[in-house]
């Protein structure tokens, strides 16, 4: 029972204050860049370029998003979204399919069956959580040049899942290992196989995990940056990320079109986010802190 | 016997399709480096050791990663601790919401910053001209001086939410009783921190720190995009540099002894990072 007068205290009501305006600022830190490229992929791109600037647009237009659309973009380059949106969603959905199924195998056998070495192969899975980086990239360059998948998305593909995969495997092994064995035991005294006992069993009972390791997956794949940028060389073969880069990158006048550009990228991510964020969150953060 | 044996060498083959790319692009890449940096051993390690910009970048990395780390790590407690510090979902909602950036190419968020910090039509600049703080706007991403600092706080902003949210879900995953015995007794905040928060937390602040510390050194986007290593190399980092020396100047021997040299560092870092994961193993069964 508490023996503290009901009636709050100035101290505290200025703590409580206090807390909401660290939200606030907090809130407009992370916020204002996004909002300061969707208010520019509505203006002009003289008010775009505008000395001073301005925050909100004067007279909001659709005209740069017209442009980027249609690829009568100010520049006269190949900008073509379409194609690369397609180009960023294969590679980023093949990628993400490849990581969830690798990572569940990866998972199942190192929680769930008894393997001789299984510490030695975990360290090095969580090892790649740390290595791949600019330190791979001439190797991964002459490799992708031997295999002919320089400036091919395939390529993209196959070099992802490294990336991602060490990541996925560290935030979904404790769920496959509180799965209880009872679950799987009972379907191999029936005399199911394990391989069979594993997608009709094991899968199910973790979907919802499966599904957002695929989103998880398909985000960093869709926003990775270093290598496709040395290994996609032509503009019909980029990727999202790749294209708002060049545009920014070798023609940063068209401040409204780049904008555009980014929120086109940027909205895929925000949907996945914005639907799964409890189930991300949760699967992350919780994963690494369990 | 043996059908048994057998058994237990296929139990492997399911983690055939997790070790294919690790041993497509980590292992042999790491053969490869080592392979093209001795060709002309030691022609290509003592040009790039004596390289000043080498040097720069070499002592840059390490700088920022350090100085970068720890701030976002000081700060990222602080945000958890303010933020758990009452139950407001508006607060767990702010958190969440600012994750966002991390999900976010970064190659975007990089983009924006570049524009917002231009010396002649940016927002920050005016923003500042308009408070009076300034007079005339500062070349932020071109100075010698605020280029690297800025640097380093847009990676800290980048990374913090995914920091504040790993000690949040930490701090939120104590008993709540803990917490509440420690606030009907009146305890001071530096004993719950010392006896509560920080023993629940510790090894997600030194995971945490690891990861953070190697994402920097591992940067390219943010620098590419903001200062692409300007000005005068001051924001020049191994990364960037390893970058530029291969595929901008084609020197590709130089380039993997830098790689040698940038992955000597990692894995060093590599094995406290390890160790602090002795508390999976209860996760498998030998």
């Amino acid at each position: 029972m508490s023996i503290q007068p009901k009636t709050k205290t100035i101290y505290e009501k200025m703590l409580t204050v206090g807390y909401y305006i660290f939200l606030v600022i907090l809130l407009i830190a992370y916020v204002t860049p996004f909002a300061w490229y969707i208010f520019n992929s509505f203006k002009t791109t003289e008010e775009a370029n505008a000395v001073p600037p301005t925050i909100f647009p004067k007279n909001p237009t659709l005209a740069s998003w017209i442009n980027v659309l249609t690829g009568q973009t100010n520049i006269k380059l190949p900008i073509q979204w379409g194609r690369w949106m397609l180009s960023g969603i294969i590679v980023s959905s093949l990628t993400a399919l490849y990581v969830t199924f690798a990572t569940a195998f990866a998972c199942y056998a190192i929680a769930k069956l008894r393997l001789k070495g299984a510490r030695l192969i975990l360290m090095l899975i969580l090892a790649a959580i740390l290595l791949p980086g600019p330190s791979i990239l001439i190797p991964v360059y002459i490799i992708m040049a031997q295999l002919k998948l320089i400036n091919n998305v395939m390529g993209l593909i196959l070099l992802h899942p490294i990336i991602v995969l060490p990541l996925t495997v560290w935030i979904t092994i404790s769920t496959f290992a509180a799965i209880p064995d009872e679950l799987e035991e009972a379907a191999l005294i029936d005399g199911s196989s394990r391989i069979r006992t594993f997608f009709t069993i094991i899968l199910p009972s973790v979907k919802m995990t499966l599904i957002t390791t695929f989103v998880i997956a398909f985000l960093i794949s869709w926003g990775e940056f270093s290598f496709s940028y040395v290994l996609l060389r032509s503009w019909d073969n980029y990727t999202p990320a790749i294209g708002v880069a060049t545009y920014l990158l070798e023609f940063n006048v068209f401040w409204n079109e780049v904008s555009v550009s980014a929120v086109i990228v940027t909205l895929p991510v925000f949907v996945l986010f914005v639907l799964l964020r409890k189930h991300i969150v949760r699967q992350i953060f919780y994963g690494i802190v369990r | 016997m043996n059908l048994m044996k057998r058994e237990a060498a296929l139990n492997y083959v399911w983690l055939v399709p997790a070790l294919f790319p690790i041993f497509l692009f980590l292992i042999y890449p790491i053969f490869y480096n080592i392979n093209l940096a001795f060709n002309d051993f030691p022609k290509s390690f003592l040009s790039v050791i004596e390289d000043p910009i080498f040097r720069l970048a070499l002592r840059n990395s390490l700088v920022f990663a350090l100085a970068g780390a720890t701030l976002t790590l000081v700060l990222a407690l602080l945000v958890a601790v303010i933020i758990t510090s009452r139950e407001s979902s508006f607060g767990m909602w702010v958190a969440i919401l600012t994750l966002l950036v991390w999900v976010t190419p970064e190659i975007v968020t990089a983009i924006s910053w570049n524009w917002m910090l231009n010396s002649t039509f940016g927002i920050v600049n005016w923003i500042l001209i308009w408070c009076g703080l300034l007079k005339t706007g500062i070349p932020w991403l071109g100075d010698p001086l605020y280029a690297p600092i800025i640097v380093i706080l847009l990676t800290v902003w980048r990374l913090l939410p995914f920091l504040a949210l790993l000690f949040i879900c930490g701090i939120l995953s104590i008993p709540a009783e803990y917490l509440e015995a420690a606030r009907v007794d009146g305890l001071k905040f530096r004993y719950i921190f010392k006896h509560i928060l920080f023993p629940a937390l510790r090894y997600p602040i030194i995971i945490a720190y690891i990861l953070i510390f190697v994402w920097f050194m591992n940067d390219t986007a943010m620098i590419m995009a903001t200062t692409g290593g300007g000005p005068l190399h001051l924001t020049e980092t191994v990364a960037t540099l390893i970058y530029k020396t291969g595929f901008n100047y084609f020197k590709f021997e130089e380039a993997a002894a830098m790689s040698i040299i940038q992955f000597s560092i990692l894995l060093a870092i590599c094995i406290p990072f390890l160790l602090a994961f002795r508390k999976y193993w209860w996760l498998m069964r030998e």
